[in-house]
């Protein structure tokens, strides 16, 4: 598929950048800003014209898309009877990651389809836990599968039903309901089990911290995650969500990975951390140079990155 | 009989009805050949690959001329400290020889079971430096690639379908080509635990979670039933011993396996690391899809005997030693 998009809206790069909040793409750094708005430009044009098929690739793009006339039908098509989505058209297993980020692509979008399809998806996602959450899985858990430090009182969202919570779900599902203005007692309860899988040093893996006494390696894109669902859950000050972000801006210092990049400058940006004018140029340069191998999932969220003012999920208008 | 009572019985039954569910290796639709063959080189360096690699070929020839040929690494997670994932210079030089032996096309794919960017995995590991070196091979994250629908056969799993990708499916010649390593869950990570790697994380999730649930060596024995291993050419120059696969310390093994059997594959990397393969759960219920036993494998190259070494294994692998 294909993005339509109105011939008055070619060319919009996007709002003023004199209303920037987080004053990381600072007025007077003429440069920079600049070129921010010259590469997400580029991505946006890209974007238009690259066919998406998996979820994943229709829903950022619809998100990264929305001030430029981009049609939301073609996802919500994609929706399951049970209010879920999987992770292409042809898969009918349900996803409660891809389930979050349809609905978070969909935010922006006030009209009756979409609320209804909203109201079905969180209905899906509300009944949806992860396996631990069954007191018969927590004694197995407590009493025998001790090899996997996690607490599994716990709980948050799995990808997909029949397994334990994860990271990335949880963190996305949390955002969802927020940018909804959804009330959950699981929005509390997935803060939890986000600090709870946290890695010692800072920073996020899938979801297990030690393994057979061993603290595992946090990665990026999932850390990235995590600290964003964090911002608004009160817990935005932590220590834990300090190392990581520190973390993200030391492990990508030298990387032109456009996908962690991405994920990085979005939470570096929410927080106001010093290190996304850095982060900004390696992101412009390696997508860029890829643009016309990169998936639409990674050019768009390239492009929300480079977003001015700054792009947050739980507050995405058009 | 008391409703405490009735109620224990009925779960002995239950318990009682999935392991025999579970261990039916009946199950199994049998494929296994006759003879397998299978070919071990002394190789200590990477940079050595290139004629290891020709040797290799020579001693136990694959015919790829015209053929698609798919090579499936170990891609894990990078680390500078540990040799988790198989060698971006091995890699390179089985796609030279390849090539040279008339492949239509030679494609790496894998989809990392740990990390969802695996261009920072490729770029960090030096993967792509070598594709690009090598110029007339891409690479293919199976995590997102387009999917087929494929029936389970064994009966393994609980699960009613598999979610597998289109690339590897409609490949001619499937090559595994895993890092001999222990692993804490399945005791070794060898050609046929690789395949865990084909499973999309784009529908399954990171990790492939769905496979731990339905038991991580009923989830080995379903995959290798549904997707034929044609080859097998394991890196064993630097193994992994200890807990594996992501934090034990390197083992030089110094050498390299071919074979064209994955179950053969596997059972002489065990006898490599001084482990029984006929202990190991899910290469005894993959006996039905190629030979376990040494009588029915066709030794070339360097001996077992000479090569093998006693790898170190968590406590809870080490009744499955074997003689060394």
């Amino acid at each position: 598929m294909a993005w339509t998009v109105k011939a008055s809206h070619i060319g919009e790069h996007g709002p003023d950048i004199r209303r920037n909040r987080t004053g990381t793409c600072i007025v007077g750094e003429v440069a920079v800003v600049e070129s921010c708005v010259a590469v997400r430009s580029q991505i946006l044009e890209r974007l238009k014209a690259l066919p998406s098929q998996g979820t994943e690739d229709v829903a950022l793009s619809l998100l990264a898309l929305r001030n430029s006339g981009a049609d939301p039908t073609p996802l919500l098509r994609q929706q399951h009877s049970s209010g879920a989505w999987g992770a292409m058209p042809n898969v009918d297993l349900p996803n409660a990651y891809h389930t979050a980020l349809a609905l978070l692509a969909l935010r922006p979008y006030q009209l009756s389809p979409v609320r209804d399809a909203a109201d079905r998806a969180f209905a899906w996602l509300s009944e949806l836990r992860g396996r631990e959450s069954h007191w018969l899985w927590q004694w197995k858990f407590r009493l025998f599968d001790r090899q996997v430090r996690f607490d599994p009182a716990k709980s948050g969202w799995p990808w997909v039903p029949g397994t334990v919570s994860w990271v990335a779900p949880t963190a996305l599902a949390m955002l969802a309901f927020r940018a909804w203005r959804r009330e959950s007692a699981r929005i509390a309860a997935g803060r939890d089990m986000i600090l709870d899988r946290a890695c010692p040093q800072g920073g996020w893996n899938a979801g297990n911290s030690e393994v057979f006494g061993v603290e595992l390696d946090p990665h990026p894109d999932f850390t990235a995650m995590a600290v964003l669902a964090l911002r608004d859950s009160g817990h935005g000050r932590k220590a834990i969500v300090w190392r990581s972000l520190d973390y993200l801006a030391a492990r990508l210092s030298t990387s032109r990975s456009p996908h962690s990049l991405a994920w990085a400058l979005i939470a570096l940006s929410a927080y106001g951390h010093e290190g996304t004018d850095r982060l900004r140029g390696q992101l412009e340069a390696g997508t860029t140079s890829r643009i016309w191998v990169l998936p639409p999932r990674v050019l768009a969220v390239a492009a929300l990155a480079l977003e001015q003012p700054a792009f947050t999920f739980e507050e995405v208008q058009r | 009989m008391n409703r405490r009572s009735l109620l224990s019985g009925v779960a002995l039954v239950a318990t009682t009805g999935l392991a025999v569910h579970q261990h039916w290796p009946s199950r199994v639709l049998g494929r296994r050949p006759h003879m397998s063959k299978v070919a071990i080189l002394r190789c200590d360096r990477y940079d050595l690959t290139p004629r290891a690699v020709e040797d290799g070929f020579r001693l136990l020839p694959l015919s790829v001329r015209g053929k698609r040929v798919l090579l499936k690494p170990n891609l894990v997670e990078y680390s500078s400290a540990a040799p988790i994932n198989t060698h971006p210079l091995l890699i390179a030089s089985v796609i030279d020889a390849l090539y040279r032996r008339g492949a239509a096309s030679v494609v790496v794919a894998d989809g990392p079971g740990h990390v969802r960017d695996t261009d920072l995995l490729l770029y960090e590991s030096g993967l792509q430096a070598q594709l690009d070196a090598v110029g007339r091979s891409g690479f293919v994250d199976l995590n997102f690639d387009s999917v087929i629908r494929v029936a389970p056969t064994t009966g393994l799993t609980q699960l009613r379908e598999l979610w597998l990708p289109k690339t590897l499916l409609s490949a001619d010649i499937v090559i595994s080509m895993p890092k001999i390593k222990t692993h804490h869950w399945a005791c070794v990570t060898l050609s046929l635990k690789n395949l865990f790697g084909i499973v999309p994380g784009s529908v399954y999730g990171w990790p492939k979670n769905v496979l731990h649930w339905q038991g991580i060596d009923n989830s080995i024995v379903e995959l290798a039933a549904s997707v034929p291993i044609h080859y097998v050419i394991a890196d064993g120059i630097e193994a992994m011993e200890g807990n594996g696969p992501l934090h034990g310390p390197v083992k030089r093994l110094g050498c390299l396996l071919f074979a064209d059997d994955p179950v053969a594959a596997d059972a002489t990397c065990c006898r490599l690391m001084g482990i029984d393969p006929t202990r190991v759960r899910h290469l005894q219920m993959t006996s039905q899809l190629g030979n376990l036993d040494a009588t029915r494998i066709e030794q070339r190259g360097e001996g077992v005997e000479h090569v093998k070494q006693q790898f170190d294994l968590l406590p809870q692998f080490t009744h499955l030693r074997g003689q060394v």
